[in-house]
């Protein structure tokens, strides 16, 4: 027998070698990747003379964002997806992801977005999620709203993780229903450069482009298409649709980093998309622009202190505007600009078995220019004088919250670890709030976790929501509260061997509701917080199974009860009780892959005249086939889909408007081309 | 701003420079968690391959070869530029597209996005002297064995872990430890 060469000289150099190795396997890192120094050893001389028992006992993977990145250790429901499951699964929009999360259900609205309901969270944009992108908030202002469709390429994504269940204890009002956390592609160690083209029916052709290096990193994408409806689809009155479906999406994104631990960011998107389901008397659109700065730095260890700082400007320019359908003249423009800026610092820091975080947070919001005209409505003809005023009863609001938030993580032991969060936030408009968490996550050796969390959060009320000036009405609308909810979980996870399994009992108290009605005279909707409590009980889980090499399957279901108090405690309209979806993948041999999503949705109730329009059960069906072609060279071909059914989904604004329809049979290429530098 | 309000932040971040006073500029260097996950799985790596040991007849008994399975992002000339810098002598670096091409590896890397294709290669393929290690950090442990591996890194809660595959091991020809086993967490079954 012989030993690798014996000496320790030489076995650091193996050490350094598979640091070079593992160097290269991190290059998709996120924002905190540091180029090797060529001329230093990369490998800690600390380190190589440590023993492997005491480098097994050195915390490696503790999460800057204040939860430990293993999500089966997270004080939370968490799920996490990176590049690699976005090919497994087939998916070119983050929408499309999220459909395989047990309890969200996506809901596509009149106009062109989806909205994204978690564990019944109702409501007709995304304002009881926050999306982070990078650790910055993302939304549009007026509505309270993100995109999660072709304004966000998933090209640029390198990791999307998402807690279901109150978060406002560490990410403020409106992480209410949960929190979409997405890590864009970082710097790399070497030279990278990718280049993607997709094509596919309704004329869509998206191509895109990044660069990356130790110091910096560029992205660009463009995307044209005709918004994949069908021609005959009816309008939200019930009638026909003449509105074209052209549309237009950019983005670029340019990262920096001039010194360790520091990102410089800047991002612009731009998105023109149709109103798809206008009637027919006029066409309509939405144009919007939102240019994004931030700076990170983070610095610092656990140990000894660590220090993260984010600071953001953002500015957001919406233009929905309508033209009338024979003259081609202007029947209806709204602008909504605003801008957004926010500073957040942390500390964090180990004491013993407790890691603690200390954080203070500002954020400004400012409506900038919020206005309407209108010379035309569809059910009254063009008006005799055009009309014109503001969006809001308080033009140019500005508001600046100010929070400060602890939390405490303890490993009481290698089983039993404590989180306690509490965050208090001082509003300028909504009152003060002190919104906490509490988790106890159990291991009952490697493969039993407990969890058992309880939470609170708020929503703000949006500026539509509070600060909509009504049309044709004299009625006033009473003010409104923030909504409030309080959240018990009991999760239970099962890892070994083939098997990955989890499952989140939860019951979520809601108080404030806020609802869409109409205003006594029907001539405009307006906002109001129900009485009494709005209870959801549910339950989510996910089955992970490998067959074999070759095979693996995963499930998901989810089943979710809401009941109004005010309304005699019916079930909620809109929501499906039962939802989940059935994903299989099989390797055809090591360089491709096949596979099939079934994504499906128990029957959903509303309370509209239509009977054409039941939003029935689906179940969609999705293929798609994905592989190399050569070692710079992959594809994906994918068929959304693929029976080309016709589905509804309701009109859940609380209005009497006509269900619509669900995007129709998709089939696209993409290649993607990763050149040596 | 209200003067409760300033006070409010003013304290926090008061506390918050107080709380974090002991940076050090070196710090920064070592700022990376990336760069500290992979000095900490290289010097894993290291630990690991010294309780190991290959039979008589390894090929490169004289050199030591870490291969990287399927990665195209280290290319040749950069292995060469790194290896002249830092590496002189003994130890080389190569990628290997096939697990054949392994012949004259000691130490063979696989990361998680490439372990189904490695293991549908290796497992018509004969057995060799070559200590194979799969990078499984990425998500937690299942406690599962894979074919052709031999040690698995992965997640214990925060910390690095190793999973050993006794049975492929054996057919190896390479021996470890018993010290390291009494470290490891040892996996059994073909799957």
């Amino acid at each position: 027998m012989i030993g690798i060469p014996h000496t320790e000289k030489l076995l650091r150099k193996v050490a350094l070698a598979a640091s070079m190795v593992f160097a290269s396997l991190t290059t998709l890192s996120p924002v905190n990747a540091s180029p090797p120094d060529s001329t230093q050893p990369i490998l800690n001389s600390n380190l190589a003379e440590l023993s492997l028992e005491e480098l097994v006992g050195i915390e490696v993977f503790k999460s800057a964002n204040l939860l430990p990145e293993d999500p089966r250790e997270a004080p939370a429901t968490v799920y996490s997806f990176d590049q690699n499951d976005f090919r497994r699964f087939g998916v070119r929009r983050l929408n499309d992801l999220l459909q395989l999360v047990p309890g969200f259900q996506i809901n596509q609205y009149r106009k062109r977005h989806r909205s994204i309901w978690a564990r019944g969270g109702v409501n007709r944009y995304n304002d009881k999620l926050v999306l982070l992108v990078d650790g910055i908030r993302r939304q549009q202002l007026y509505y309270g709203h993100f995109s999660a469709d072709d304004s966000l390429p998933l090209e640029n994504v390198d990791k999307v993780e998402i807690i279901l269940g109150p978060a406002s204890s560490l990410y403020g009002a409106n992480a209410f229903s949960g929190l979409i956390s997405i890590t864009t592609k970082g710097f790399t160690d070497q030279p990278e450069t990718s280049v993607t083209v997709e094509s596919g029916n309704f004329s869509r052709l998206k191509s895109s482009a990044q660069y990356s290096n130790p110091w910096l990193q560029l992205f660009g994408s463009y995307l044209d298409q005709q918004a994949p409806y069908d021609s005959g689809r009816l309008s939200f009155i019930g009638g026909e649709v003449l509105q074209p479906l052209d549309e237009q999406y950019k983005n670029a994104s340019v990262k920096a980093r001039p010194i360790p631990g520091m990102t410089l960011m800047a991002d612009y998107q731009e998105a023109s998309t149709p109103f798809l389901f206008i009637p027919s008397s006029q066409n309509a659109f939405i144009h919007s622009e939102a240019w994004n700065v931030a700076l990170d730095y983070k610095t610092g260890s656990l140990d000894t202190g660590r220090m993260e700082l984010n600071l953001y400007y953002q500015d957001d320019q919406t233009r929905e505007y309508e033209l009338e359908q024979v003259t081609k003249v202007l029947g209806y423009e709204e602008l909504q600009n605003a801008t957004m800026a926010g500073a957040t610092v942390t500390g964090l820091r180990e004491f013993g078995n407790h890691t603690l975080a200390l954080g203070t947070v500002w954020r400004m919001e400012s409506a900038d220019k919020m206005r309407y005209y209108r010379s035309f409505r569809f059910d009254s003809g063009f008006l005799d004088e055009p009309i014109s005023g503001e969006l809001l009863a308080d033009p140019g609001i500005s508001n600046h919250d100010y929070a400060a938030l602890l939390q405490d993580v303890w490993q009481w032991s290698d089983q039993l670890k404590f989180t306690l969060g509490l965050r208090y936030d001082k509003f300028d408009k909504f009152e003060n709030h002190l919104n906490y968490r509490g988790a106890a996550v159990y291991k009952v050796g490697h493969s039993h976790t407990w969890k058992l969390l309880y939470g609170t959060a708020i929503r703000q009320p949006t500026l539509r929501e509070y600060l909509k000036v009504l049309e044709a009405t004299d009625f006033q609308s009473p003010p409104l509260d923030a909504e409030r909810i309080r959240s018990l979980e009991l999760n239970y996870q099962f890892l070994q061997g083939n098997w990955d399994f989890s499952v989140t009992f939860y019951r979520n108290v809601l108080r404030d509701f806020i609802r869409e009605v109409p205003t006594p005279d029907n001539a405009d909707e307006y906002y109001t917080n129900v009485e009494g409590k709005v209870v959801s009980t549910g339950a989510d889980s996910v089955l992970y199974y490998v067959i074999s090499d070759r095979m693996n399957v995963r499930f998901s279901l989810a089943y979710v009860d809401v009941q109004e108090e005010s309304m005699n405690n019916y079930d909620m309209l809109y929501l499906a009780p039962w939802s989940g979806s059935v994903h299989f993948n099989y390797a055809i041999n090591a360089q491709h892959q096949l596979g099939a999503t079934a994504v499906f949705n128990d029957d959903r109730s509303d309370d509209n005249a239509y009977d054409d329009d039941n939003a029935d059960n689906f179940t969609l069906l999705n293929l798609h086939l994905s592989g190399a072609l050569q070692p710079s060279l992959s594809y994906q071909i994918g068929i959304e889909n693929v029976l080309d059914e016709h589905y509804m989904d309701p009109a859940a604004d609380f209005g009497s408007y006509h269900n619509v329809e669900k995007s129709r049979r998709q089939y696209w290429l993409k290649l993607i081309w990763t050149p040596d530098l | 701003m209200t003067r409760s309000t300033r006070s409010i932040c003013l304290t926090t971040v008061a506390a918050l420079m107080a709380w974090t006073n002991g940076f050090h500029c070196d710090s920064w260097a070592a700022d990376s968690r990336a760069e500290k996950e992979r000095s900490i799985k290289a010097a894993v790596v290291l630990k690991i391959a010294k309780f190991v040991s290959w039979p008589d007849h390894t090929p490169s008994a004289n050199q030591f070869t870490v291969c990287l399975y399927q990665n195209p992002i280290l290319n040749e000339e950069s292995h060469q530029f790194n290896l002249e810098k830092l590496w002189p002598n003994s130890v080389i670096t190569k990628e290997i597209n096939t697990w054949p091409e392994a012949d004259n590896c000691n130490l063979l890397l696989v990361e998680a996005n490439k372990l189904l294709a490695f293991k549908l290669d290796v497992k018509h393929g004969p057995h060799k002297p070559v200590l194979v290690i799969a990078d499984l950090t990425q998500g937690p442990s299942k406690g599962k064995a894979h074919t052709g591996v031999h040690v698995a890194l992965v997640r214990q809660g925060t910390r690095i872990a190793f999973e050993v595959h006794l049975s492929e091991l054996g057919k190896s020809g390479l021996k470890i430890s018993s010290e390291f086993l009494k470290l490891a967490r040892i996996v059994r079954g073909d799957e």
